[in-house]
């Protein structure tokens, strides 16, 4: 029991949290030389799972990739830590004793736990994403064309495109250009129920477990070539994404907390000692 | 809308001149002229970008973030010239007039603003991240005179300044990068694109300034050391995080 007591605990040490973040960013920083010299390599994971994306590019090009999976090693290697040490601090704080004089204060000192926690969700989000998620890019309908969604019985048919056309003198530059769209489209199941839905830029909608964002679209101007009506879908299914918005929501409320608990402590024992 | 553009351009130039007077005037006997023409630059400054905001909205046009963060710069010079610390009013004032200079001779804003800016998080995004990096330079420019003594009448206030400094840079740089994330994912599909290589910078920033906020828990780490760390983000912000935003050199119109 003690080496694995002594593994955790090294496991959970500050010490560790400062090399790791270090080596990150020096990791990254090397890492933005390399990707702006080699943007083509790494632009497909964008379009690529992350095992397709090393399959294909990573592992090919070791010696432009290696900072990408150096990265991953770290990234495992600080979740861990982090996981450790939180669980380590966690339980000294609900560890039974004499009610804390400060009850508030003993509450806010939660607040870099919970930053932990969320970080930890929102790197695991990503690998979901990343790993188990569909990533279906450049889905191109003309008007009245229809495609199945990926996996399912689910039937998707391009209706019509509306465009709110910029009038105005102010922005020259867009004019005859949409400020904003609606791209129609019927979403036909195997039941036979139909549900029309509007996807737009920035603006994408969910169906069945798939958000569905506009990639690209015609007609997007006013005057000139008559085009025909189409649009250029990107379809996922990112099972990670609602865990992503909790745990950003975790960290928000987190950071909020530690301002607070800043704001409050100026005075106090545990800020001293942060800027002893 | 070319008026309104090129009165953007003189507006910002103005701004920068009246920066880089404040700073001379600091070392005047009378503190209040050089309060004075810093707040009038500054005024200068939010006109331009309500101007560069006019020919925009909703919209918004990219590489914007070297004139917002030099107006949280001068902001934030203005809250601590000339009583509230005022060599770190001075010290930020130098930095101000530095990435204005630089802001005016190697601009890159001449990119048309694009579809998918249209949504208020391209904005708040924008004003997050300005003011994160504002007040981490703050903070870096703020241990720099800890570790000079510049601070000496009042060294412990000096030491939780530059902590509190970068407490506040890292909230507001975590939440620009969230709002980033839930813009990226509305408009692109994915909270990260891999298109820039700025993105890597972004993180070795928030993981760096991550790296600062844990120190206090080392042992060894007292308060001069923290200030030699915090002093190693400045090359960190204005390397890695500003000079991208910049372009090529060229004279602003109203010289050339």
């Amino acid at each position: 029991m003690k080496p694995v007591v002594s593994a955790w605990n090294w496991l959970a040490r500050p010490s560790l949290t400062f090399h790791l973040l270090l080596g990150l960013v020096a990791d990254l920083l090397a890492g933005y030389f390399i990707f702006r010299a080699h943007l083509q390599l790494f632009g497909p994971l964008n379009r690529l799972s992350l095992l397709d994306w090393i399959v294909t590019y990573g592992i090919h090009n070791l010696d432009t990739t290696w900072w990408f999976f150096l990265f991953l090693l770290l990234l495992a290697g600080l979740v861990l830590n982090t996981l450790a040490c939180t669980i380590n601090r966690l339980a000294a704080w609900v560890r039974p004793g004499r009610p804390p004089a400060d009850r508030l204060g003993h509450w806010l000192a939660l607040a870099p736990h919970l930053m932990h926690i969320a970080f930890i969700i929102i790197l695991v989000s990503h690998l979901v994403n990343y790993v188990v998620g569909v990533n279906d890019q450049n889905n191109i309908l003309r008007q009245g064309d229809s495609l199945r969604l990926p996996g399912s019985a689910t039937q998707l048919r391009l209706e019509r495109v509306e465009n709110d056309f910029y009038a105005g003198e102010r922005l020259k530059f867009y004019q005859n250009r949409p400020l904003s769209q609606r791209v129609w489209l019927t979403f036909s199941q195997a039941d036979g129920q139909r549900t029309v839905k509007a996807v737009g830029i920035n603006s994408p909608i969910w169906q069945e477990g798939f958000s569905i964002h506009l990639k690209s679209y015609a007609p997007d101007h006013q005057g000139g070539m008559k085009r025909t009506p189409f649009v250029n879908l990107i379809i996922r299914k990112d099972p990670g994404i609602r865990l992503f918005a909790a745990g950003t929501a975790l960290f928000v409320v987190g950071l909020l907390v530690y301002l607070v608990q800043v704001l409050r402590n100026g005075t106090r024992k545990d800020h001293r000692e942060m800027t002893a | 809308m070319e008026v309104f553009q090129l009165w953007s351009h003189h507006a910002f130039g103005l701004a920068a001149l009246a920066y880089l007077a404040s700073l001379g005037l600091t070392w005047t006997t009378a503190r209040w002229p050089a309060g004075l023409v810093l707040f009038l630059g500054l005024t200068a400054n939010l006109a331009s970008l309500g101007l560069k905001l006019y020919i925009s909205w909703p919209m918004q046009a990219p590489h914007q973030e070297p004139f917002w963060l030099v107006a949280c710069l001068a902001g934030l010079a203005l809250a601590y010239w000339p009583r509230r610390w005022p060599a770190l009013g001075r010290a930020l004032l130098g930095a101000t007039a530095l990435l204005a200079a630089v802001a005016v001779f190697f601009p890159k804003d001449y990119y048309l603003p694009f579809p998918r800016s249209n949504t208020i998080l391209a904005h708040v995004y924008l004003v997050f991240s300005a003011g994160g990096r504002a007040t981490l330079w703050a903070g870096g420019l703020a241990a720099g005179l800890f570790l000079l003594g510049g601070a000496r009448e009042d060294e412990k206030a000096a030491r939780t300044r530059f902590t509190d400094l970068h407490i506040w840079g890292f909230v507001l740089y975590s939440l620009s990068l969230f709002t980033a994330e839930a813009w990226s994912y509305l408009g692109w599909s994915s909270p990260v694109i891999w298109e820039e290589p700025t993105m890597t910078t972004t993180m070795a920033t928030w993981f760096f300034y991550g790296c600062f906020l844990h120190l206090y828990l080392l042992r060894g780490w007292d308060a001069r050391r923290r200030a030699w760390f915090a002093l190693a983000g400045l090359p960190l912000l204005f390397y890695f995080n500003y000079l991208p935003e910049t372009g090529q050199f060229s004279w602003p119109g109203w010289m050339s």
